[in-house]
């Protein structure tokens, strides 16, 4: 806000080029007996085409709730979203009826979940699944949605599809069925594609063959991916560009390279500094301390302050804005230039 | 490195769940969870167990404290075959291998206060510690992981994950256990908390010389904790070895696609051509 220590030229200008999903400012209110709480108190974000965005951030940041929100899937009874804007391409999804929803969800923004178990129905074989996309969106017939349905499997490398068309879920494994639930989302073509921790109940072996999955998606198509995880290292396989939630707030934004080599907010450097990695020297892990805050507890000013390795007294006062730091970098934390200096050494 | 006399010493250990010939699979031969599994730990040493789901890993940890019968093999734990042991050396053995698991929402009787659930472990074992000194040795345990003692009044529900974790690891550390199982003890844990958890682990190992099997699907955390590391696949250790060693210059086949699927934090640094070595 008027702090002097706020470094760059003003409010953070997001990627450049023409976004498919542009949200500014989003903020989720949740009802409860004890008064409203804030599981999503202000995010924005930017995902362009051909391009993957993950959000980090730990159980509680809001990264799950952001991700429904955008699919419009939070109840409106218990559940009021705002925000400054939220666009997909030049359609106002603020404004959008359940109607509107209904006819942007599964095919214009397409959504995975992390498992694949519960999201396909057991008693119908997984080739009906997918077809069922075409048949009921697109009207096709049921040997075109048939032909539309085995192209997809192919796509997300299903060996022998033909062979496979019938089969239900419970005759696949975890990793084929994540395929599935792949295939589903990719079925119409869609402009967004949110996936929810789509590997965490995967095997590190099935993950990394997922990855590969998702990483060839993104190359041979033409829609913005939104990945949703808790784990700093799948991010970095995947994604162009991290954002970090804390306590339901961007904290930081940029591209994941620079963002994991010089964070520029203590979170991230945090973070980094609490992950065993298998490909590392064993180095002393240097926790956070304290645990992420309760909802109805958010702390005053920087939510993160309470754990900060750095804070001052300022950081329990004002709430620090994101603002640009660097080139394509933002920063929610007053003394990100320090940060950014220290993690260079 | 290795003491002459382990403190454990499993042998050829087989786990087998079926059950006879299935209804509906009447020629299909089971595989045994566990078929034949040995090593060996020292004590104050950290064991890591790696593996993917299925691999046997818990099965092993299981049959180590009793909560599974051995379908063949040996349990030896400072001599004793646990494997065979009847009740009363059972009970004696138990006291020294503790467990903690992954989940310390469902590990925690939630109508207890932590001071109950803490002092329970004397009350069940009587003997083990005079009731004059339960107070004290409450307010050691929880200083010993972290928790406030004056927090002893309260319920499992007014703690975080992390903290619950803590509580449970002060439980399974009241009978002064010489072997810790630990099955996926930080894996449902924030990356900021399973930090703490981790740091807390070796802290308490240098205090009380406490051995750990480390058992865990996350090769970060496995590497970062344990002394040697065993690699299970299919019910089988296929490799086991120094962590340095292990994760430097892995030589079985399996070990290697698992080393190379796990992401890495820095992939922009890796090689081409090494994740597709699986």
């Amino acid at each position: 806000m008027n702090n002097t220590n706020v470094v760059g030229p003003g409010r953070a200008q997001h990627a450049q080029g023409s976004p498919v999903l542009d949200v500014q400012h989003l903020q989720v209110r949740l009802e409860t007996l004890d008064g409203p709480l804030f599981p999503v108190r202000d995010m924005s974000l930017r995902v362009n085409a051909n391009e993957t965005l993950a959000i980090l951030g730990e159980s509680g940041s809001g990264k799950s709730v952001t991700s429904l929100a955008l699919m419009g899937l939070l109840p409106r009874d218990t559940f009021s979203v705002s925000a400054e804007s939220m666009r997909l391409k030049d359609e106002d999804l603020g404004s959008a009826t359940e109607k509107t929803w209904r006819s942007i969800r599964g095919s214009r923004i397409a959504m995975v979940f992390q498992d694949p178990q519960s999201s396909l129905n057991p008693v119908y074989t997984v080739g009906a699944q997918i077809a069922e996309m075409f048949r009921l969106h697109r009207g096709a017939s049921r040997g075109d949605a048939r032909r539309a349905a085995l192209e997809m499997m192919d796509r997300v490398r299903i060996p022998d599809a033909a062979a496979k068309y019938d089969s239900y879920p419970h005759e696949f494994s975890g990793g084929m069925r994540q395929r599935i639930v792949i295939a589903i989302a990719l079925a119409l073509d869609p402009e967004v594609l949110i996936a929810d921790e789509p590997t965490t109940a995967l095997d590190v072996t099935v993950q990394a063959r997922i990855l590969d999955l998702f990483k060839e998606i993104a190359k041979d198509s033409n829609m913005g991916t939104i990945l949703i995880t808790h784990d700093i290292a799948v991010a970095a396989t995947v994604a162009d560009r991290i954002s970090v939630m804390y306590a339901g707030r961007l904290v930081e934004e940029g591209p994941t390279r620079q963002v994991l080599e010089q964070p520029a907010h203590p979170y991230t450097q945090g973070l980094l500094d609490a992950v065993p990695n298998a490909s590392n020297e064993r180095t002393a892990l240097i926790p956070i301390k304290g645990s992420p805050p309760n909802l109805s507890h958010i702390p005053s000013g920087c939510a993160f302050h309470t754990r900060c390795p750095i804070a001052r007294d300022e950081c329990a006062l004002g709430v620090p804005e994101l603002l640009r730091v660097a080139a394509e970098r933002d920063s929610a934390c007053f003394f990100a230039e320090e940060v950014m200096t220290n993690a260079a050494h | 490195m290795q003491p002459t006399e382990p403190l454990l010493r499993v042998n050829n250990l087989v786990i087998d769940y079926s059950q006879g010939k299935s209804l509906f699979h009447p020629n299909r031969v089971a595989q045994p969870a566990v078929a034949g599994v040995s090593f060996e730990i020292a004590p104050g040493e950290t064991l890591g167990l790696v593996g993917e789901s299925g691999s046997g890993k818990s099965s092993v940890a299981r049959a180590i404290v009793g909560l599974t019968k051995p379908a063949g093999g040996e349990i030896l734990f400072e001599g004793t075959d646990l494997a065979i042991a009847n009740e009363r050396e059972l009970r004696v053995a138990r006291r020294d291998v503790q467990m903690i698991f992954q989940d310390p929402f469902a590990s925690l009787n939630p109508r207890m206060t932590v001071g109950d659930l803490l002092t329970e472990p004397w009350r069940v074992n009587r003997g083990s510690l005079p009731r004059s000194e339960w107070a004290s040795g409450l307010a050691t345990l929880m200083n010993q992981v972290g928790l406030a003692p004056e927090h002893a009044r309260r319920y499992p529900a007014q703690f975080s994950g992390g903290q619950r974790q803590r509580i449970c690891i002060a439980r399974a550390l009241a009978l002064r256990p010489k072997l810790l199982v630990c099955d996926e003890a930080v894996s449902a844990l924030d990356l900021s908390i399973q930090a703490q958890i981790l740091n807390l682990l070796k802290d308490l190992q240098e205090e009380l010389g406490l051995a750990y099997l480390f058992i865990s699907h996350d090769l970060g955390v496995v590497r970062h904790i344990s002394d040697r590391v065993a690699v299970m696949y299919r019910g089988k250790i296929v490799e086991t070895g120094d962590c340095e060693q292990v994760y430097n210059r892995p030589t079985d086949e399996y070990t290697r696609a698992l080393l190379a699927a796990e992401p890495s934090l820095r992939p922009w640094d890796r090689p081409a051509g090494v994740a597709s070595a699986s």
